[in-house]
């Protein structure tokens, strides 16, 4: 590798072979094996930029952002729905208990509690009626 | 993570674990099966890297994080059509996050500005990252100030670590053009930090 092409793979890919292209590394190491101070001072140049580079951190994402992302997915959607219709399908079923309910309690307060004596007394609205009859004759 | 959606069940009830370092490829065919483990996966992996692209070419954090899940949508949706040994998952990944960026940058430029000068002005650069002297807000700057794909190159090719060819890929360009745009991207760069710091000496 010739100084020219080793400046300008510097200049293009910065001090860190790591990041030149693979096939020119070899090449690269060894020419700055067989010319230490002279690749050094080309590569001083870069690592000034590299370091710089460095110095800009991204924070990584937040739990809200990769929340939003993981629900906009098709099998977050799908559960997301099922879990919906289930809960509707609960909130229809209790709905219909307490409608049931209401009937229940509605009838229990409409209907009369005795039952007049001349209509078989006590028996008459039992399955023993008859039996009340039976006991009367 | 601290995030869940539904997963893959075994017959005893557990999740099903990842094997150790799935290829993108396995998982996106995961993803497809609505395997919750595989995206949560896919999330962990990919978020932080097309986020710090985004932030670092769009220079604003909610706009970059727009990009981000507009990018996993994108992801979620080619999960089912995705054609292994076709492309490499992570080229055609980051080409659809730059395409958003570009998107959201020519955007930009058609409400508030015209087109950005295509060399680097060497004048006194503005005082935001100055008067604090905080590096990131210094190479920030440096990098708003870049024309568009000088940017994108540097951080396909620093920051991400891509080889020149995926860079290239990624970005739609030729090798060649690749490094023009990189030695270009270098050189005013170093100029602008340069002249950062002589300005910041007279300051003080």
């Amino acid at each position: 590798m010739t100084p020219e092409r080793f400046s300008e793979l510097a200049e293009i890919y910065g001090a860190e072979l790591r990041r030149w292209p693979e096939d020119r590394r070899e090449a690269a190491a060894a020419y700055s094996e067989a010319y230490p101070e002279e690749a050094e001072r080309t590569l001083a140049a870069a690592r000034r930029l590299d370091e710089a580079l460095d110095g800009y951190a991204v924070t990584g994402p937040g739990a809200k952002l990769t929340m939003a992302i993981v629900e906009a997915t098709p099998s977050f959607r799908t559960a997301a729905r099922r879990m919906q219709l289930w809960w509707q399908g609960a909130g229809f079923a209790a709905l219909g208990l307490a409608g049931a309910l209401a009937g229940a309690l509605a009838i229990a307060l409409l209907m009369p509690m005795t039952v007049p004596p001349d209509e078989g007394g006590a028996y008459a609205m039992t399955a023993f009626s008859d039996m009340a009859q039976i006991v009367d004759e | 993570m601290g995030v869940r959606a539904a997963g893959t069940k075994t017959e005893n009830g557990a999740e099903k674990p990842l094997k150790s370092r799935e290829t993108d490829e396995a998982l996106l065919a995961r993803i497809a099966r609505n395997d919750g483990a595989a995206v949560r996966e896919m999330v962990g992996r990919k978020l932080p890297r097309i986020l710090a692209v985004a932030v670092r070419i769009l220079g604003d954090r909610v706009e970059a994080e727009d990009i981000a899940q507009e990018t996993f949508i994108r992801i979620w949706r080619q999960a089912p059509r995705w054609e292994s040994g076709r492309a490499r998952f992570d080229t055609w990944l980051y080409g659809v996050a730059l395409n958003l960026c570009r998107d959201r940058l020519r955007r930009r430029r058609e409400v508030y500005t015209a087109e950005p000068p295509e060399t680097v002005d060497p004048g006194p650069p503005p005082d935001r990252g100055l008067e604090d002297g905080d590096t990131i807000r210094t190479v920030e700057a440096a990098l708003a100030m870049l024309p568009e794909r000088q940017r994108e190159a540097l951080v396909l090719q620093y920051y991400e670590e891509l080889s020149n060819t995926e860079a290239a890929a990624a970005m739609g360009v030729s090798i060649e053009a690749l490094e023009s745009l990189l030695a270009r991207g270098r050189r005013n760069l170093r100029a602008f930090l340069e002249n950062t710091d002589a300005h910041a000496d007279t300051r003080d």
